[in-house]
């Protein structure tokens, strides 16, 4: 993770965030007793406000 | 005009921020303040093309740095003091129709590393005593921005609710020499009934005294007080059962969920604080689909509140609705 900060024209300050690809983290494989077909991932429903 | 005056009723601050009557009310796309600026497009917080996560200072905010002194005269039963803190603003993600609960679960992972991030430099600074960490989430809650985001309140002070938890984790801790969340979490495993998902390093449930329809913790199962002690898996597995927990709430009623989450961290003041124990507490205001639970007279005025329904029946229904989170396609219990 990085992070980069910059100044607005207002004084305010953001922090921008970086992560490299190499960071995400690699999930330990599950053991052969909870080995099981991976469901997909839920869709949440999609919106457009809340 | 901004300053923290004093209620001797119940011993507590109450901040008014009047400029903030001003701030941007629900803009259309288009006009998002939070988008990444496109190239010759409306020239919005955050001048960059495209952002990971970004933090900035609320351009609104209640407690700044180095504030005006108050605008009123205090006295020995109404003291005031200057609103001094910090007021930041979380982007979770650039895409404006997203939420958290729509983020891939490595996105929320990056927001865990981002919030212990700010948890450290916020915490650090030395008028700061107290790092909130929150969202609001939805028109229900009363957000005016949709841009996926959260907040952080860095207070000069311990807020009231958590010294009030802080107390009751101190008193528990000197009659039996245990920490009372371990101990709620326990409990809440043994019975069962409200249990809503857990991995191998955080539980959520709705607690038995929940004063929400929805109300769930997410209570680390090791005995830590703040981000900043968990562990690389640690912070993984939080981000997983976020996940999980978020979807679950959007399919409830199959539509983007609102709430109030509320991370409760040990204050960054010198102090010993090891009878605390981190967590997240959500409280969503619906009560069902299409009815929302107000805080009414009995909650505001009183301080009772009411939960119309039984947080057993409750718990069933998310968990019947989880599901592990993904990551990179493979699922992680």
């Amino acid at each position: 993770m990085t992070k980069r900060e910059i100044h607005l024209a207002d004084g305010r300050y953001v922090v921008l965030y970086t992560f490299e690809a190499a960071e995400r983290p690699q999930p330990a494989p599950p053991a052969p007793s909870e080995e099981r077909p991976a469901p997909s991932e839920p869709e949440s429903p999609k919106h457009d406000h809340e | 005009m901004s300053e923290l005056r004093w209620n001797p009723l119940l011993s507590e601050w109450v901040a008014t921020a009047t400029q903030r009557q001003e701030r941007t009310f629900l803009p259309p796309a288009d006009y998002c303040p939070l988008c990444p600026t496109a190239p010759g497009g409306f020239p919005t917080e955050i001048p960059e093309p495209t952002y990971d996560i970004a933090v900035l200072e609320n351009r609104f905010p209640t407690l700044v740095p180095e504030p005006a002194p108050p605008a009123v005269e205090g006295s020995d039963l109404y003291p005031v003091r200057p609103s001094r803190g910090v007021c930041e603003v979380v982007l979770y993600a650039p895409r404006h129709t997203s939420s958290l609960a729509q983020e891939p679960v490595e996105q929320i992972h990056k927001l865990v590393q981002v919030w212990t991030d700010r948890f450290r430099a916020l915490g650090a600074l030395e008028f700061v005593e107290y790092v909130f960490i929150f969202e609001n989430k939805g028109e229900a809650i009363g957000v005016t921005l949709h841009h996926p985001h959260g907040q952080i309140y860095a207070y000069p002070f311990v807020p009231p609710r958590i010294e009030r938890e802080l107390e009751c984790c101190r008193a528990h801790r000197e009659r039996t020499g245990r920490c009372l969340i371990c101990d709620v979490l326990g409990e809440e495993r043994r019975d069962g009934r409200r249990m809503v998902a857990e991995n191998g390093s955080f539980a959520a449930f709705i607690p038995f005294f929940a004063r929400w329809p929805y109300e769930v913790h997410v209570v680390a199962s090791r005995h830590l007080q703040a981000l900043t002690d968990l562990t690389a898996a640690e912070q993984r597995d939080l981000a997983s059962l976020l996940k999980s927990l978020l979807v679950a709430y959007d399919r409830l009623f199959d539509r983007s969920f609102p709430y109030m989450m509320a991370m409760h961290q040990r204050p960054t003041r010198a102090g010993s604080y090891e009878h605390y124990h981190f967590h997240i507490e959500f409280y969503p205001p619906l009560r069902r689909a299409d009815r929302l639970k107000y805080l009414a007279g009995s909650e505001t005025g009183a301080g009772l509140f009411i939960n119309d329904t039984l947080p057993e029946e409750k718990a069933a229904e998310l968990r019947e609705r989880i599901s592990p989170a993904v990551w990179g396609g493979r699922s992680v219990p």
